[in-house]
């Protein structure tokens, strides 16, 4: 069970991948995994590349079954939800920001941040007035009507940084969010997320590769050998 | 509604749209497609009712009666009491006798002599090319055969008995050719030489007359009609022509099979394309998803599109159908020059609407199944098969 403070909560969670060569063992990635993350805080889990840093994000944000152990989000058991409802959820209380800003690449800036408002059933017009709102938030209102490839590295993250918050969602699910990013553009996108996360007092589970970004973090987890340790 | 409407139309054909391209192919693809099967169609169904008009209106009439004598008089009596019934457009007398001709180049014919009060759409329908037909005396032939026969030539004629046995010596005369005429039926035409009744009676006083009808109304009422009035030999031209007409029975249904194989064909075309089409897709499905788009709504996102491709595409093959229809005239005569008929092509709508409603059910079920496919795998599996391919 969670406690009243917690939002989401993992225990002994367990994955594996088949293996690349037929009859070989499964890929163990993930073993007993214990974690929780407290409303308006955030983690950052760290690792080296191919830890399964992000398997543990998709898996806490329903996006990946996990083999064995429990998933609560907001007190349900997001591994016996049904599709309808984890889409409830993912609509309602979850936002993400994918490292590569993955948006809808037929739809402009605004029509990028305005789609999950209508999904979530705002209508248009609301949908419209939140998205332009929080496109001004994060600096993009001269491009509202620009498509993804007509936007720079950064503007496309900021965008899916928008698009993430629009819903008001009570957690942010971040996998690598400046990892394609130069390094200026990756600290204006990181005082971005962390200015706008502390400010709407959403939860936010960060994953990263760079130490000094983790650390922004109230508090880092280090995923080494399938398992999660609190680094110091 | 208005979020799914926003998204499909978006996916089907806007400019923003990067797999427009391939909304467009599937659209015209379907179209060329409908087109193909509809101008085929109407094809095929113009080359049968012309046949079937020809027979109708040369070969053996919508109706004949085989009277019992060979008197003239008594035969247009008959005639008359015939058309009197108002089913019949006309009734007229008239008479086939077997024959072999010979020109005067020594080709040969073998075919029949037909003598008739021509009235009706037989006498529509016959075009004089020189001299008058039905003279007293006189032969008309066929420009068909005009290589060899021409007007004023004499030809012998070489008259036959129907049967078993020829009782006697196979009768010869010789007969000027004063007419030449010529139908749309080249078989008719052929094997047909055109005379009056007292002159084919005059070679062949036994020549058995027939009663030939014309009628708008079902031909099997008419021939019950015509039985109720004590002609027990009347017969359609169905029953005349039974032969001819299961082989072309036949035809129709080779022609409903090869339909049937071509609209599979657009329907295999409708499968795959739309499994490219929402393949591209994938990476979107996925953000959809994360975005917490439900399965339901990916599903009706896609068939709404697939819904919009396939009635533009179907609304395209229709009027490029019509459109052809209605240009044909245009062409015909290239056509007449190439097949030897003219065609009056048109359209069934009740064909044009099945073929229409087939083609964008199977589309809507063809995004749905391969929508559903895609759902089966994980969100996160979706966006790697994309960056894959």
């Amino acid at each position: 069970m969670m406690k009243s403070a917690e939002v989401l909560r993992l225990e002994q969670v367990f994955k594996s991948f088949p293996a690349t060569l037929r009859g070989g063992p499964p890929i163990q990635i993930l073993e007993g995994i214990d974690l929780s993350l407290e409303r308006s805080s955030s983690i950052a889990i760290t690792g080296n590349s191919g830890s399964g840093k992000s398997t543990l994000l998709q898996i806490s944000a329903g996006l990946m079954q996990c083999d064995s152990g429990r998933v609560w989000f907001e007190e349900q058991e997001i591994s016996a939800l049904g599709d309808d409802k984890l889409s409830q959820l993912r609509s309602h209380s979850m936002g993400f920001i994918f490292q590569n800003s993955l948006l809808l690449d037929d739809f402009t800036a605004l029509e990028n941040v305005q789609i999950p408002s209508m999904i979530a059933g705002k209508s248009e017009k609301q949908a419209k007035v939140l998205a332009m709102e929080m496109l001004t938030t994060v600096g993009m209102q001269d491009r509202l009507h620009h498509t993804s490839d007509q936007l720079s590295g950064g503007e496309r993250q900021r965008v899916a940084i928008a698009r993430a918050l629009v819903n008001a969602p009570s957690v942010i699910f971040a996998d690598e969010p400046t990892g394609s990013l130069d390094e200026q553009n990756a600290s204006l996108v990181e005082d971005l997320l962390f200015s706008l996360v502390q400010q709407q007092q959403v939860a936010l589970m960060l994953i990263t590769h760079n130490y000094s970004f983790a650390q922004r973090c109230d508090v880092v987890y280090h995923l080494h050998d399938r398992k999660v340790e609190v680094s110091s | 509604m208005g979020l799914f409407l926003r998204l499909s139309t978006r996916y089907a054909f806007s400019s923003q749209n990067r797999h427009r391209s391939t909304s467009v192919r599937i659209a015209l693809g379907l179209a060329l497609c409908l087109f193909a099967i509809v101008a085929v169609l109407s094809f095929m169904q113009a080359l049968q009712r012309n046949q079937f008009e020809d027979i109708r209106t040369f070969e053996s009439f919508d109706l004949q009666v085989q009277l019992q004598q060979s008197n003239l008089e008594e035969a247009q009596e008959v005639a008359k009491r015939i058309e009197a019934l108002d089913s019949v457009s006309s009734a007229f007398v008239y008479a086939d006798i077997p024959v072999i001709t010979q020109a005067q180049d020594g080709t040969t014919v073998a075919g029949r002599m037909r003598a008739i009060e021509a009235e009706g759409r037989f006498a529509e329908q016959l075009n004089s090319y020189r001299g008058t037909i039905f003279s007293e005396g006189k032969l008309a032939s066929s420009y068909s055969n005009s290589r060899s026969i021409k007007v004023g030539d004499e030809l012998k004629v070489t008259l036959l008995r129907k049967g078993r046995q020829a009782t006697v010596i196979p009768a010869q005369r010789t007969l000027e050719i004063g007419a030449l005429y010529y139908t749309t039926s080249y078989d008719f035409d052929h094997t047909t030489f055109l005379t009056d009744l007292p002159t084919l009676l005059l070679l062949n006083p036994d020549a058995p007359l027939k009663i030939g009808v014309y009628t708008d109304q079902a031909v099997d009422g008419v021939k019950h009609e015509l039985m109720g009035m004590g002609f027990p030999q009347a017969s359609t031209w169905r029953e005349i022509n039974a032969s001819l007409y299961g082989a072309m029975e036949l035809e129709q249904k080779m022609m409903t099979l090869m339909l049937f194989l071509m609209v599979i064909v657009v329907l295999v075309h409708i499968r795959n394309s739309s499994r490219r089409l929402l393949l591209a897709k994938q990476r979107e499905i996925a953000m959809l998803r994360s975005m917490g788009l439900t399965k339901g709504g990916v599903q009706l996102l896609f068939v709404l599109q697939a819904l919009l491709v396939a009635a533009i595409g179907v609304v395209l093959g229709s009027l490029l159908a019509l459109a052809a229809v209605a240009l044909y005239p245009n062409v015909s005569n290239f056509v007449y020059q190439s097949m030897g008929v003219h065609l009056s092509l048109s359209i069934r709508n009740s064909e044009l609407l099945i073929l229409a409603l087939s083609i964008l059910v199977f589309s809507m079920f063809a995004a749905y199944q391969g929508t559903h496919r895609i759902l089966k795998v994980d969100i996160m599996e979706m966006f790697a098969h994309d960056e894959v391919s």
